[in-house]
């Protein structure tokens, strides 16, 4: 979802989510990601759930939210809550663990059944410094991955490999999919991309004084 | 089990939970959808801090998602289906789905439709255990989960709930002597007044001349009073003395 920016250019605000089964390092990644720490007893952060970074792509400001999501098994019906209206998805699996694998491959039948193709999907091979234990091939996961539209990527959080490559590529590719968006919507709508609902708010919160909002007179 | 990653043995973290369980209630008392988010988002403040102090390390969705529904549960909030509603129908939508807020507001939505749709699969429990649970046959003790279960973090509640229970179990049986002994002392006291009055009667039998004696003095006395004998030994009542003028 593209928002207008203050001043020159123009900001977008993406939305991504993290999917993937517990324990693949789904926390791990977002961690050295935007505090680039790693199983740091001293992260300054109280919570790992969501992150925010904001970034600059060829002159053109990002802001970010990642939402980490709960990878249990029993919270998997609770997707479709997590990855409305999401621009991005980051469907991580741990390359030692084949199940992990399988998972992905279940949230990209959904996320493509549920959003089409406005998503951009990357699937993410974690913990690649356990190369010795790996237990799903490089050459299946790419050639999956190419057969649904999404990116592969390989990572491991330990030794910061490859991460800042998978967030960049994303933002790009939300970008490009943004501005077709609004190419196909017409060039005056400089204000929104999406236009799904009946009724557009523009949020003037950022100008307004804390007090001074309509909002918070009470 | 649920397996909440808060131990709410160590203070601190006790006292998040209540501190979290305080803003998720508080939120029915606010108006406007911008300050029920902000009473999500400080009741997730005070989740992650739980979670931090339990655990020692910053607190991911794995662990977040688990604590929130144990909180939601815990609270019980007012119409909090309503308020939900409410937010999702007048709050503006793009702070709902990119902003911090938003992201609490929908874990809480994902709590509320799991608490909907529990059951023992969610719970890792099997369907039989599931339904001895619910149907009270059951109940979550130290005893049952031996190792398994002591480990699990949920399980210091409900250890917590079963001392509360020994301690009720302990009370009922204290009042139940309590009325044992109330009614011991209450047939003690009739006992006692059929003794004093068997006492009573007993002395009057013992001692019946003694009965009569008085009779006479009073006889005596109000001989006194009908034949006024005293009365002639007094002076002559005061005549009224009239003054000239």
């Amino acid at each position: 979802m593209a928002a207008s920016g203050a001043g020159g250019g123009k900001t977008y605000s993406f939305k991504v989510v993290l999917l993937g089964e517990g324990c693949v390092g789904k926390t791990s990644l977002v961690l050295r990601y935007c505090e680039n720490k790693f199983n740091d007893k001293h992260i300054t952060t109280l919570q790992a759930s969501f992150l925010t970074k904001k970034l600059n792509i060829t002159g053109k400001r990002v802001n970010l939210a990642i939402w980490d999501t709960a990878g249990q098994e029993r919270f998997h019906a609770l997707g479709p809550i997590y990855y409305r209206d999401s621009n991005g998805a980051i469907l991580v699996y741990d390359i030692t663990d084949e199940d992990s694998f399988q998972k992905v491959k279940n949230w990209v039948k959904e996320l493509r059944k549920m959003l089409g193709n406005e998503i951009c999907l990357c699937i993410v091979g974690n913990k690649i410094d356990l190369d010795k234990d790996r237990h799903v091939s490089v050459e299946e996961a790419e050639s999956y991955a190419e057969s649904v539209g999404a990116k592969h990527y390989h990572t491991s959080a330990k030794l910061n490999k490859g991460i800042e490559e998978l967030f960049l590529d994303l933002c790009k590719r939300m970008m490009e999919t943004a501005q077709a968006e609004e190419r196909l919507k017409g060039n005056g709508a400089s204000q929104s991309a999406s236009n799904r609902r009946g009724v557009q708010i523009v949020d003037d919160e950022p100008q307004a004084t804390p007090a001074g909002g309509c909002c918070s007179s009470g | 089990m649920l397996c909440v990653p808060v131990d709410e043995e160590i203070p601190e973290a006790s006292d998040s939970v209540v501190k979290a369980i305080t803003d998720v209630i508080e939120m029915d008392s606010k108006r406007v959808p911008k300050e029920k988010l902000g009473c999500i988002t400080r009741c997730s403040k005070h989740i992650f801090n739980a979670i931090k102090i339990s655990k020692n390390e910053a607190a991911s969705a794995d662990d977040f998602l688990p604590t929130l529904i144990y909180i939601v549960l815990k609270a019980n909030p007012p119409r909090l289906q309503s308020n939900i509603q409410y937010i999702t129908r007048f709050c503006n939508p793009s702070r709902l789905m990119t902003g911090e807020d938003g992201y609490y507001f929908t874990n809480l939505c994902c709590a509320v439709a799991f608490i909907e749709k529990l059951d023992g699969q969610s719970l890792n429990l099997s369907a039989e255990e599931f339904e001895l649970y619910m149907s009270g046959q059951a109940s979550p003790h130290w005893t049952q989960g031996e190792g398994a279960s002591s480990s699990s973090p949920g399980s210091s509640a409900l250890s917590q709930v079963h001392k509360r229970l020994d301690l009720l179990t302990g009370l009922g049986e204290r009042q139940d002597s309590v009325i044992e002994k109330a009614r011991q002392l209450e047939s003690d006291l009739i006992d006692w007044t059929d003794e004093v009055e068997q006492k009573v009667q007993s002395v009057l039998e013992s001692f019946p001349p003694d009965l009569p004696k008085p009779a006479p003095a009073a006889t005596s006395a109000s001989a006194i009073d009908s034949e006024n004998v005293e009365n002639e030994g007094l002076p002559p009542p005061l005549q009224p003395q009239v003054f000239a003028g």
